[in-house]
């Protein structure tokens, strides 16, 4: 199986930090933040939970909606022949 | 009948699915260079299901079966083994083929069957200490493990001498006497308000016991110590046996109850312990503590103002030459995660720097590669300094597919710098489906991490971590045999 790939993993984690896609981040933390040193209250959020609190973040409960197929483009590109069969659709 | 998860509402098919395995992996994949220096075995513990819970069981997840996790780092190679710990409970349960256990700790939803069985899950902590390596669960004695081979020895009781019916999963080592502070809650059975509080000797040997009484039946999750003094904050998450009887799992957040801290000193008896008093706090998990000038105590910990606002570290100081029962609170960092940890050798000591996980929404998520997240992602680790709060905190951003788990911290070998060293954790990667470890040196984070353990499989979202370097490990062993 060759090892020349398109999708160098290696790459793909030192590179993660430059990548530009779109964040879909939904917690606005620093906006309501007081300034360190104060005790104020910060701003509620909508989709805090108090179990957050125990660290297990993200909820170990939630689905994750997957959306990359195992049979992407990249993916297939970078397999042998013989293993496309492996991949799905 | 075989086990079926689907449709449970805890378990959604995808990365935090039960795994159910033990795995042994020899001479790990590594991308980057693991420094020679690294000599030891990282642990984490998970929360994993061997069999279905009830539909209500508490969201959380921890009233999971325990399974260790150790990565053995030694010449810059890392081995990897899991495995369950072999709890009466779930050894009744795998011969019964089902779930006997009811949801978070509440005995009245329990099978008849399993009335006279321990219920201790094994699933929280994991600490090495007077030669034994002890899986805790803050509802029941502990189990202790082969440190190697992680099989399960059994259940401990401290030579006989643990007479409360529970000890915590945050006990604390004095890095200074190796003593081992540790405690139970609800020390007399489910819903007393007994907390029994004791002193282990670096050899394993309870030398000191005192039992106080709980103001009111809340959570005693975690506690602090500092040279002189054990502090013991009791938060508004509470129960009843009303609540029991109901069939829900224990706790429920009432924010109309107080948050007390117990100030206790450590050469002192149960008449000594001191009360002080706040608003509801949502918090869990306490950093450090340690002793100022003045007859003062300082605590930093993660804490959420309310049920639903973020958490942030904060800094509670308590005057011990007051005349009333408030204390002092100011924040130190606005890093939002709640599991924060430090360079365990100044524990209890007046310290400098905390590492704690932070969801920072202005970094990239990739939801083509690794699912819609939301955003609910522990994408950095920070490392803040006590000595300057509101600077700008040193951060590794982990990339745009994960999300990290607690992380541990591994002196460099030979230094005896507070912070000089290595902040370690796993993560989940939600684009390959695997798992993780990610090796950061601490004076560096801005860099990435200098080595990342590949694992084949994923790992369920753990719980806590202990790093204990090789000469611990071999050094307790001789001392205790």
């Amino acid at each position: 199986m060759s090892h020349d790939t398109t999708f160098d993993r290696r790459q793909f984690i030192a590179g993660a930090g430059t990548v530009a896609a779109a964040a879909c981040l939904p917690v606005a933390l620093a906006a309501a933040a007081p300034a360190v040193g104060s005790a104020e209250a910060r701003a509620t959020l909508e989709d805090w939970h108090v179990d957050d609190v125990w660290g297990v973040y993200p909820r170990p409960h939630e689905a994750i909606g997957y959306g990359r197929p195992h049979g992407d483009g990249e993916l297939v590109a970078a397999v042998a022949a013989a293993d496309l069969q492996f991949l799905s659709a | 009948m075989a086990v079926d998860f689907r449709g449970h509402p805890m378990f959604a098919p995808g990365f935090s699915s039960p795994t159910r395995f033990e795995a042994d992996i020899y001479d790990c994949e590594v991308w980057g260079e693991i420094p020679s220096d690294i000599e030891g075995t990282f642990y984490r513990v998970q929360c994993d299901f061997q069999y279905r819970p009830p539909e209500n069981e508490w969201p959380t997840g921890f009233n999971g079966d325990g399974h260790v996790s150790a990565f053995r780092f030694a010449n810059g190679s890392v081995d990897f083994k899991s495995r369950y710990v072999k709890t009466e409970r779930l050894m009744a349960e795998r011969r019964a083929r089902k779930r006997l256990w009811g949801v978070y700790r509440n005995h009245f939803t329990d099978d008849p069957s399993v009335a006279n069985v321990d219920r201790g899950a094994a699933n929280t902590h994991i600490y090495w200490h007077g030669g034994k390596m002890l899986v805790l669960k803050e509802d029941a004695l502990p189990y202790h493990v082969d440190p190697i081979t992680l099989e399960t020895l059994g259940r401990w009781d401290f030579h006989g001498k643990w007479t409360a019916t529970s000890m915590s999963a945050h006990p604390k080592i004095d890095p200074v006497t190796g003593e081992m502070i540790a405690y139970g809650y609800q020390a007399k059975g489910d819903l007393s308000d007994d907390i029994a509080v004791y002193t282990v000797s670096p050899q394993g040997h309870i030398v000191k016991e005192v039992w106080l009484k709980s103001p009111y039946l809340g959570i005693i999750h975690d506690i602090a110590i500092t040279q002189k003094h054990i502090l013991i904050p009791v938060v508004a998450r509470t129960t009843s046996l009303e609540r029991l009887k109901s069939g829900e799992p224990m706790w429920e957040w009432d924010g109309s109850l107080p948050t007390m801290v117990g100030v206790l000193p450590r050469d002192g008896e149960a008449r000594d312990v001191r009360w002080f008093k706040g608003p509801a706090r949502n918090t869990l998990h306490f950093l450090n503590a340690s002793d100022g000038p003045n007859n003062t105590i300082t605590m930093e910990l993660p804490v959420s103002d309310e049920e639903r606002s973020p958490s942030q570290i904060k800094r509670w100081t308590f005057n011990l030459n007051s005349r009333n029962d408030a204390f002092g609170e100011e924040v130190i960092s606005r890093s939002n995660g709640v599991l924060a940890r430090m360079d365990d050798r100044y524990l209890s000591l007046p310290y400098r720097y905390g590492f704690v996980g932070h969801n920072d929404p202005e970094r990239p998520y990739d939801t083509a590669a690794g699912g819609n997240r939301a955003g609910r992602v522990t994408n950095c680790y920070r490392r803040f300094d006590l000595h300057n709060p509101g600077a700008p905190e040193s951060t590794f951003f982990v990339g745009n597919v994960q999300s990290l788990q607690e992380s541990g911290f591994i002196p460099r070998k030979g230094s005896t710098a507070e912070g000089d060293g290595y902040v370690v954790g796993v993560a989940s990667n939600y684009a390959e489906m695997a798992s993780e470890l990610h090796i950061v040196d601490a004076q560096r984070m801005e860099e990435g991490a200098i080595a990342v353990v590949k694992l084949p499989f994923r790992l369920r979202s753990g719980t806590h971590v202990n790093w204990f370097s090789a000469a611990e490990l071999a050094e307790q062993r001789a001392d205790t045999a």
